[in-house]
């Protein structure tokens, strides 16, 4: 089997085909701190692309409560089972990859999802955090557990929004014995072909993410399309661009070797590394970078972003001493446009448009204030809050 | 596919090849009758002729494979009548699967010729880049396409509640047509798989290895099936001659390699996790 390079993992491993990286490799960054599970993007997306027929319970973007959260239904905690022990040792990935545990006769390691995992996304998952009053004094819930359960770690929970990740090694591509699935040499946006996929599902059962969906209405699999006919005219795509927490940001991403410094994408994922791959010791060297909920234990963290993510809750939580990096991080959510430079201006930072090289955005540090006197002396009259 | 897999399966398939004689023949004798009654897997004609036992193995070459085979064996009983080849395919299943959900697959059959009639150049595998092959393929779900209307949304998911399809007529698959199709890729490309409209429940493919199998636009072959007692019936049937460069071209009174595959649905058989035959003679009756 061909070795290729994962810098995620820190190492070569194991792919079914040679490593070929496309010209430009279309990325996303989500500030987890931040989101607010208002499902926003979930429903731009569905009203965009997955609004027919077949495609009822296919979500390309879903947004799930983490640790009891899943769609499908136990999606990482089957396949980190599955998986077995993963061990870093530094920066270096020691353990195996899904290409590496693959069982014989198979390109990947992996397994298809029930029927019912699918039917109840989002039900309950919240229930379990932290508002009973088990352990309470004088009536005061202190937060050790959760409504229905007893063996619970202490009270703390995220909101983990997802898509596909547009993986430079794709499971789901590695698993079509068609060859149905492609990823395009100018952006590395991971598609199906829609004219040749037979709906086999072997990369429904090959992506860890789970983020193709069997539709059985046209009997195809279907996956998010990260809004190319956008991308292609430098625009965010729409759970980016509509997300009311603006928590997100999309553009291109360099190799940590070519970063620029004044790239906001390859700022935070290469030179500050506040942004980190979910899961990278699955190896398909996903595309979505998060930034790590900094409320979250270590250990948990470490599962799903790997050894770099103490580095980037501290990183995070001193962004507040270093201009450059609040900078960069105010663009999520404040243009339309695809960037690809940034510069702080005394109190304000412009985003450069990747297309037209032109100004796209400039956001103030601090937004000015206004107070408006009591009484508006132009009408005559007071201003009351009667809203 | 990478250049190790290749080499692996070429050499493989080279020697599959060559192995194809030892299979027991089939005969085809020619009968008369129309291809009507021949169509009919229950027609008592079909026991009068002779019936060869093929044995049916996992596919276990080209990744990925069939871990678990549930099926030994195949009946197989042919005639040549008025121009057409019938094959009777009878296997014991059983279960009858046919719906499509996300997590369920169909049953289904095939049967496989070598374009240039020569089972020594090409592999039954898929055949080889350059020498191909020809499948005709039946499944279940489209055998209830035809008889029962096209198996969709509310078959898998009978209580399944949805308000409406934007741009669409009506929730039912022919209501849903011109700019609605926009939220169906897979029926706005003519995805052959995506057909809501089947006149047959077969396909004609051509082959050129794994992973290369294409629809074939057009479409000689006719089909049915039944399934009673544990056991699917099903005839295929195809003209000895068509029109198509892409088919195998059949003549009376010669001998040609054939092959078979079977998928069972209920342990989630699809593509190339199915059981295969190699080669095996079949006499075609007739001069
Ligand atoms: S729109 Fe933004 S804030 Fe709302 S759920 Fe989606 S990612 Fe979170
Ligand atoms: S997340 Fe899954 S579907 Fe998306 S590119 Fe990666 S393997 Fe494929």
């Amino acid at each position: 089997m061909p070795k290729v390079f994962n810098w995620q993992i820190g190492r070569e491993m194991d792919y079914p085909y040679d490593g070929a990286r496309p010209d430009h490799q279309f990325a996303y960054i989500f500030d987890l701190n931040k989101c607010i599970a208002c499902q926003t993007c979930t429903i731009a997306c569905k009203t965009t692309w997955t609004a027919g027929k077949g495609q009822e319970t296919m979500l390309w973007n879903n947004v799930e409560s983490k640790p009891y959260g899943y769609f499908p239904l136990g999606w990482d905690v089957r396949i980190l089972d599955m998986l077995g022990a993963q061990s870093w040792d530094g920066l270096k990935y020691t353990g195996k990859t899904l290409f590496e545990a693959a069982e014989a006769g198979e390109a990947v390691l992996g397994y298809l999802p029930d029927d019912l995992d699918y039917a109840n996304p989002n039900v309950g998952e919240d229930d379990c955090f932290g508002s009973e009053l088990k352990g309470a004094v004088n009536g005061v819930a202190d937060g050790s557990g959760g409504a229905y359960f007893d063996t619970v770690h202490h009270s703390w929970m995220f909101y983990l929004p997802r898509i596909c990740n547009h993986c430079t090694y794709p499971a789901c591509l590695a698993s079509c014995s068609r060859k149905s699935i492609y990823k395009r040499k100018m952006d590395g946006i991971v598609l199906i072909d829609q004219s040749r996929c037979r709906g086999y599902r072997d990369c429904v059962k090959g992506c860890p993410y789970k983020r193709p969906f069997y539709n059985p209405h046209t009997r195809t699999s279907e996956k998010c399309i990260a809004c190319y006919p956008f991308v292609e005219q430098g625009q965010q795509p729409q759970c980016v661009t509509m997300c009311i927490g603006k928590i997100r940001l999309a553009g291109y991403l360099s190799l940590p070797e070519k970063a620029n410094k004044n790239h906001p994408m390859d700022y935070l994922i290469h030179d500050q590394q506040v942004a980190l791959p979910l899961y990278p010791q699955f190896g398909l060297e996903p595309n979505v970078y998060y930034i790590p909920p900094v409320h979250v234990p270590p250990q948990f963290l470490t599962q799903m972003f790997g050894p770099r993510v103490h580095k980037a809750v501290e990183t995070y939580r001193n962004a507040h001493k270093d201009p450059k990096l609040l900078a960069a991080m105010m663009l999520f959510g404040s243009t339309e446009r695809i960037l690809k430079e940034f510069r702080v201006e005394k109190n304000e930072v412009v985003g450069i448009d990747m297309m037209n090289g032109g100004e796209a955005v400039r956001v103030p540090f601090t937004e000015p204030t206004v107070v408006r006197p009591f009484r508006d002396e132009k009408v005559g009259a007071f201003r009351h809050n009667i809203s | 596919m990478t250049t190790y897999q290749c080499a692996k399966i070429s050499a493989l398939a080279g020697w599959l090849a060559l192995r194809a004689v030892a299979a027991p023949a089939i005969e085809a004798p020619q009968k008369s009758g129309d291809l009507k009654s021949w169509l009919q897997p229950g027609n008592a004609a079909w026991q009068s002729l002779p019936e060869s036992t093929v044995t049916m193995l996992p596919q276990n070459i080209a990744i990925p494979n069939l871990k678990n085979p549930v099926f030994q064996k195949l009946q197989v009983r042919a005639v040549v009548t008025n121009g057409w080849l019938c094959l009777r395919l009878e296997w014991e299943d059983k279960t009858r699967d046919a719906e499509v959900t996300r997590a369920m697959f169909t049953d289904a059959c095939a049967a496989e010729f070598a374009v240039s009639g020569n089972g020594t150049d090409t592999s039954p595998f898929m055949g080889n880049p350059g020498k191909p092959v020809e499948i005709v393929h039946w499944k279940a779900i489209w055998q209830d396409d035809i008889e029962k209307g096209y198996r969709d949304v509310e078959h898998g998911y009978p209580n399944h509640y949805y308000d409406y399809y934007p741009l669409a007529k009506g929730k039912k698959a022919d209501q849903i047509s011109g700019p609605a199709l926009m939220y169906n890729p897979g029926r706005y490309l003519n995805n052959p798989i995506s057909q809501t409209q089947r006149k047959e429940p077969v396909e004609e493919i051509v082959a050129e290895g794994f992973g290369s199998a294409t629809s074939q636009k057009h479409l000689d072959s006719r089909g049915w099936g039944t399934y009673q007692q544990n056991h699917w019936t099903v005839v295929l049937a195809r003209p000895l001659s068509t029109p198509d460069p892409t088919d195998a071209q059949l003549k009376p009174g010669t001998n040609i390699p054939i092959a078979f595959a079977l998928w069972d649905g209920a342990t989630r058989n699809r593509g190339g996790r199915k059981h295969y035959a190699m080669w095996t003679d079949l006499k075609i009756g007739g001069k």
